[in-house]
């Protein structure tokens, strides 16, 4: 059986697969490729002239086997088998189709680089490159699905980067045995430390710039081919409070606004459950004016406090869902509609309390504040179980149900990093990067959990000014 | 992942909890706050059994906030029952009330005259012991029936309970007119100390209620009555006198008309020393206090002799009014009500194990030796 | 790194946690009936006795690196003390962590729950306990270094609003009966002390063992710290007779205090933030402590399935007394338990080391 042959059988049943005989001169080249992956223009313009012109050497390299051949195919390439020489060169395709790189929607930032990835591994490796034109940004490029052979780049920066974390990174992907990788979130899924675990244990990222910041912190990147998010291990809790623009303003405001995001996680988390517990069994708690004031307020409504919170907030989270999903500016109709609509309805329908409402609005809008959507969603999510407790135990089972979270929380580790470092065990060295971020000069060193190789990350006594 | 049917086996342990919750949950426009509570002596002899007379301010907040105009429901009810104890009068309201009164938020407990002759210390047990009153409730004893006290109508405030409260702090911060001990946590302590305690009294009048001085009580019994100016007085011995308040000096000018001096008291200190000298207990009592002129009947352009000179006139006043007042105690009533007692334990600790029994027998025998020294600072914005 | 070690704050942040529980709220109370206004002095000079027997005990843990007395008891006291001596911590352990699972949910039906069935409470504190323990010594101790910061915190400032109150003037006369009430208070007041004792126990999980004494140090004296200003406080407000008629002083003062115009007025309901997480953590680290011995006993690998089959024990102790004042009784013995192990321990260990020393020298 010759080449031609086995291609052919082997690609049988695509019908988008051309193998076509090029006589140019009296040489016969086979080509084959598939249609959908290479543009024809190409074949005619370059592969075409190339192959016409005596002068030109082949500059595409030979294969070997028939498997090479075909991955090749399937990547998009072109397989040219010389009749003359006997040989099976490739020719690198183009017209894969690709987005353009430009500005990412879901993590836009105020300040600071705009480009955002796309969904093609080289290109994205391409935008990190270009920022670290250095041979000690490495690259680990493998295939991975046992059936899609997705290529999985891990990029790390030698010399930075422990070498412990990132041999149990190259362990975990390297034991990946699934049938497809259809998005980095298949490969999140599969290395994360616990499956039970509403928290994340990775971050994603769509700003190189940002996956740039975190391999000089010593952490891995996970670049996954048909993805735009960039997966970088290990992290910590601290860091789902962290957005880019805190490195590139200045200290103060973002250290002000760290702590503004903290805040607002903190009361998205408990303020339902802690309203549910003052309202239905404590409110004694709440100052003599305003239990009265509530109590007015509340005279009408005729569900226990749990229930009447649970319908609000879970009527938000649908409302969130549907704007989610739907276009731009129809979401704006659904934000209208939820917002106004229902909730003045509810409150004139004498259904939920007015002061229902405000804490409803006011632990939506601190929700958003985080910037880790999966870091919020899951904050979003332990609401719920918090307000079942604060509704049948008060004050009490809510404070057991914090005291569970945070024991959840502290027990959980990323890539052997513990995930409430560096708050605990005391790291004070690094607190400087948590919950506020210090001017740049107490940023000398890099995170010590990570414990990386090289730790000086400036040396502030070359700074000089003129005057 | 070891742990999970470890986690799986406590969900499933809590569900049923959970589920079958809320024993304690009742929703906050169930329960009916209590603001203000009065007690009083059951005067009706003829039912043996109930001896206290017990009136609870209940508070509708809905007719509070003018939302919903409802003419039958009017913003307070207070509902009166009687019984051998506060708590069952307090239970038996719940066979009249449709919904379950609540106590946290109780202001102010009113005790009527007649039963704080007999002692409060019984009847306020209750309030002590149970987990919705704190200890910062404000404590008052009315001249006449408590009850009457509940059912003013203040003009500018809708809540009787909180009218009377908000007077009484307002009353003890601005004016030192009214005793600095005011809660019953306040009063429990002098009372198992062994002290004697004076406590904001109040005067029923037609649409307000006065605060009228203070009601002494030996022990928890109400002897008499202080009235507010003494209780300023006492108030400058305590070192207590903390602010805002004014010390008038009557004097007469040139044309014989009568003149006032104003001292808007700004700060008050006393101090107390305390010896013993043959056997006897002997009180010095310094008291320093300083503010501003606050008006000022004697013409104008202040020199330094004429501050000093009304400094003086006030230092000679104070002590009188201080000297009356200890000589009314020692003599009167014969009861230590300056916290001496309290000094000697503090200071002469063995002499007073010796006799805190008989404290208040010594008491009338000390000698009190009294200074008083003013300071007038400013005289304000005009000369 | 990837190797859990404790750390040497985590020492001083466990010892805080198993001293520091629900007593902190009855500690004026159970003081001030034997001490009267002298308490705060004799709560010093319990510290201090404690921090002696604290530092006597990592003084043996040092030089047995990676051992805990369960290792080292057989080894110096002869297999059959050794056996007895962790069979008599175990009982105290168990008994210890039922009456505090008990007087906290005692504390919390008065306060929060009246209604709640006792058993309800006492699941609920339990299930947060035990899956704390399910993950570790390493877990419970970054749960601590968490959590007890942040409650001190949270109590030292809503201690200063209570300054309005005191009258620092009733702390006087100073020890004006003389020295025999402070003695005769001696025990009851070291009983606040309990719970160093489990350095015993937890010092082989170290990093350096020999920073343990330091560390185990500095955790006492925090308590010591803490528990003197709580008193004090509590006597400046109340008063030393009224201190020991009021069931919770700690409770009792906070409840007393009312920030005016501000938008939390009561401040109780953030007093129940910081004990309900003190009391879980005594539970946490005592228990914890209890299903080391008992697996060790069986010569068991995991404490895990131990700390599972002892809930249901710790649960039996909790509800089992019939009253509050049973309670106390129950707790007085298991705090007398404690009270002899800790006074007899420490020193016996330090003999024996020394003894062994001398004769491997001396062979």
């Amino acid at each position: 059986m010759n080449w031609e042959q086995e291609l052919a059988e082997q690609m049988s049943g695509s019908s988008d697969y051309v193998q076509q005989q090029l006589r140019i001169g009296e040489n016969v080249y086979t080509v084959c490729y598939l249609e959908c992956l290479v543009e024809a223009n190409y074949i005619q313009d370059e592969i075409v002239e190339k192959l016409a012109d005596p002068a030109c050497r082949f500059p595409f390299h030979t294969l070997e086997t028939t498997p090479e051949a075909i991955e090749a195919i399937l990547y998009g390439n072109l397989v040219i088998y010389s009749h003359a020489e006997q040989v099976l060169y490739v020719a690198n395709g183009t017209g894969m189709e690709t987005r353009n790189v430009q500005e990412s929607e879901n993590e836009s930032s105020l300040r600071g680089p705009r480009d955002g990835f796309v969904e093609s591994v080289s290109t994205n490796l391409s935008l990190i490159r270009r920022r670290y034109p250095d041979p000690e940004l490495k690259v680990d490029i493998r295939q991975i699905g046992r059936r899609t052979k997705t290529k999985v780049a891990l990029a790390y920066i030698n010399g930075i980067v422990n070498p412990v974390i990132l041999d149990e990174v190259k362990t975990r992907l390297s034991t990946m045995d699934i049938d497809g990788v259809m998005d980095s979130g298949t490969v999140e899924q599969w290395i994360e430390d616990s499956w039970y675990s509403p928290f994340p244990q990775t971050q994603y990222t769509e700003s190189p710039a940002r996956v740039l910041h975190m391999l000089l912190e010593g952490r891995i990147a996970i670049i996954v081919d048909g993805s735009p998010f960039v997966l970088i291990v290990p992290v910590t809790f601290s860091m789902l409070f962290q957005a880019p623009d805190d490195y590139y303003e200045r200290w103060m405001i973002g250290s002000a606004i760290r702590i503004i995001r903290i805040t607002g996680a903190s009361i998205a988390l408990i303020l339902p459950s802690l309203y549910i517990a003052l309202i239905s069994y404590h409110p004694g708690m709440i100052p003599t004016q305003l239990a009265l004031t509530i109590s007015a307020a509340r005279a009408e409504v005729p569900f226990p406090s749990f229930l009447e919170a649970v319908f609000m907030e879970a009527t938000l989270e649908m409302l969130r869902e549907a704007g989610l999903r739907l276009p731009k500016i129809m979401g704006q109709t659904i934000g209208i509609v939820g917002g106004l609509v229902i909730g003045q309805s509810a409150v004139e329908a004498g259904i939920v309390s007015p002061v229902l409402v405000i804490v409803v609005a006011i632990t939506a809008i601190s929700s958003f504040l985080v910037p880790a959507y999966n870091g919020a969603i899951a904050l979003r999510l332990l609401r719920f179980p918090l307000m079942l407790l604060a509704g049948s135990l008060g004050l009490f089972g809510l404070i057991l149900g914090i005291l569970a979270i945070l024991a959840h929380l502290v027990s959980l580790k990323s890539f052997g990093i513990n995930y409430f470092s560096p708050l605990v065990p005391y790291r004070p060295s690094d607190w400087k990067d948590m919950f506020v971020r210090a001017p740049l000069p107490y940023l000398r060193d890099r995170p010590e959990i990570l414990h990386p190789q090289d730790k000086k990350r400036m040396d502030l006594h070359k700074r000089k000014k003129g005057w | 992942m070891r742990k999970s049917p470890v986690s799986r086996l406590f969900a499933l342990l809590m569900l049923p909890v959970l589920l079958t919750g809320c024993w304690d949950r009742v929703e906050i426009q169930d329960r009916l706050f209590v603001l203000a509570a009065g007690i009083d002596k059951n005067v009706q002899k003829e039912q043996k059994r109930s001896y206290y007379e017990f009136t609870a301010q209940l508070v509708e907040p809905r007719a509070l906030s003018g939302k919903v105009s409802l003419p039958n429901v009017s913003p307070v009810w207070n509902p009166t029952s009687s019984g051998p104890s506060i708590f069952e009068c307090i239970r038996l309201m719940a066979t009249r009330v449709a919904r379950q009164p609540y106590y946290e938020h109780l202001q102010a407990i009113i005790i009527g005259e007649e039963l704080a002759k007999e002692g409060i210390d019984r009847s306020l047990d209750l309030f002590y012991r149970d987990h919705e009153s704190r200890r910062k409730i404000k404590l008052i004893i009315a001249k006449g029936k408590a009850k009457e006290a509940l059912y003013v109508k203040p003009r500018l405030m809708p809540l009787p309970g909180r009218y009377i409260s908000k007077l009484t702090e307002e009353g003890e911060s601005k004016t030192a007119r009214l005793p600095a001990t005011t809660s019953i946590g306040e009063f429990s302590r002098n009372f198992h100390n062994g002290e004697n305690s004076i406590l904001p009294a109040i005067r029923v009048e037609q649409n307000e209620v006065k605060m009228a001085g203070g009601a002494i009580m030996r022990g928890d019994r109400l002897i008499g009555w202080l009235s507010d100016h003494e209780i300023k007085t006492l108030r400058w011995i305590n070192g207590t006198f903390s602010k805002g308040d004014e010390v008038i000096v009557k004097l007469t000018d040139a044309d014989e008309r009568p003149s006032f001096i104003t001292m808007e008291v700004k700060g008050a200190r006393s101090t107390v020393k305390t010896s013993v000298e043959n056997g006897k207990p002997v009180i010095t009592l310094l008291i320093r206090g300083e503010g501003n002129i606050a008006e000022d009947g004697f013409g104008n352009k202040p020199t330094m002799e004429k501050i000093k000179k009304k400094e003086e006139q006030i230092n000679h006043a104070l002590k009188q009014r201080v000297e009356k007042l200890i000589a009314m105690m020692q003599q009167k009533h014969g009861i230590d009500i300056f916290g001496f007692g309290e000094e000697f334990r503090r200071f002469q600790y063995a002499y007073w194990k010796a006799h805190k029994h008989e404290w208040d027998a010594l008491f009338k025998e000390a000698e009190i030796r009294i200074d008083v020294q003013t300071f007038i600072r400013r005289y304000g914005q005009f000369k | 790194m990837i190797k859990d070690k404790l750390t040497a704050p985590q020492i001083t942040v466990q010892l805080f946690a198993a001293i520091v529980g629900v007593g902190i709220l009855s500690l004026p109370e159970t003081v001030g009936n034997k001490a009267g206004v002298d308490s705060w002095i004799v709560i010093m000079v319990s510290g201090l006795v404690a921090m002696v027997a604290v530092s006597m005990m990592a003084y043996v843990g040092s030089r047995f690196p990676g051992k805990g007395i369960i290792e080292y008891g057989p080894f110096l006291f002869g297999r059959f003390l050794g056996l007895v001596t962790l069979l008599a911590f175990l009982v105290y352990f168990l008994m210890f962590v039922g009456t505090v699972v008990r007087i906290s949910a005692d504390v919390t039906k008065l306060f929060l729950l009246d209604q709640t069935p006792i058993e309800v409470v006492i699941i609920g504190m339990l299930s947060v306990s035990t899956y704390l323990i399910m993950h570790g010594v390493n877990a419970i101790a970054r749960f601590n270094e968490v959590i007890q910061p942040i409650a001190v915190l949270i109590l030292l400032l809503v201690l200063t609003q209570t300054v309005r109150d005191t009258d620092i003037g009733r702390l006087l006369p100073i020890m004006g009966d003389g020295i025999a009430p402070l003695l005769h208070a001696f025990p009851t007041t070291f009983f606040s002390y309990l719970g160093f004792e489990i350095l015993l126990f937890i010092q082989p999980f170290m990093e350096k063992p020999a920073l343990g004494q330091k560390s185990a140090l500095i955790g006492v004296a925090a308590t010591l710290f803490l528990y003197t200003l709580v008193t004090a406080l509590c006597l400046a407000v109340l008063g030393g007779h009224e201190v020991t008629l009021v069931e919770y002083p700690t409770l009792a003062i906070i409840k007393n205090i009312e920030v005016p115009g501000a938008f939390i007025e009561r401040l109780d309901s953030i007093m129940m933030m910081v004990w309900i997480p003190f009391a879980i953590t005594t539970i946490v680290m005592f228990h914890f402590c209890a299903s080391l011995i008992a697996s060790r006993l069986l010569k068991l690998q995991e404490h895990r399935v131990i700390a599972l089959l002892l809930v249901p024990i710790v649960f039996l102790i909790a509800v089992l007394p019939r009253n509050t004042l049973e309670v106390d009784e129950w707790s007085k013995w298991s705090s007398y338990l404690g009270f002899g192990l800790i006074i007899v321990i420490p020193p016996c260990l330090c003999l024996m080391y020394k003894w062994k020393a001398r004769r491997r020298a001396r062979a």
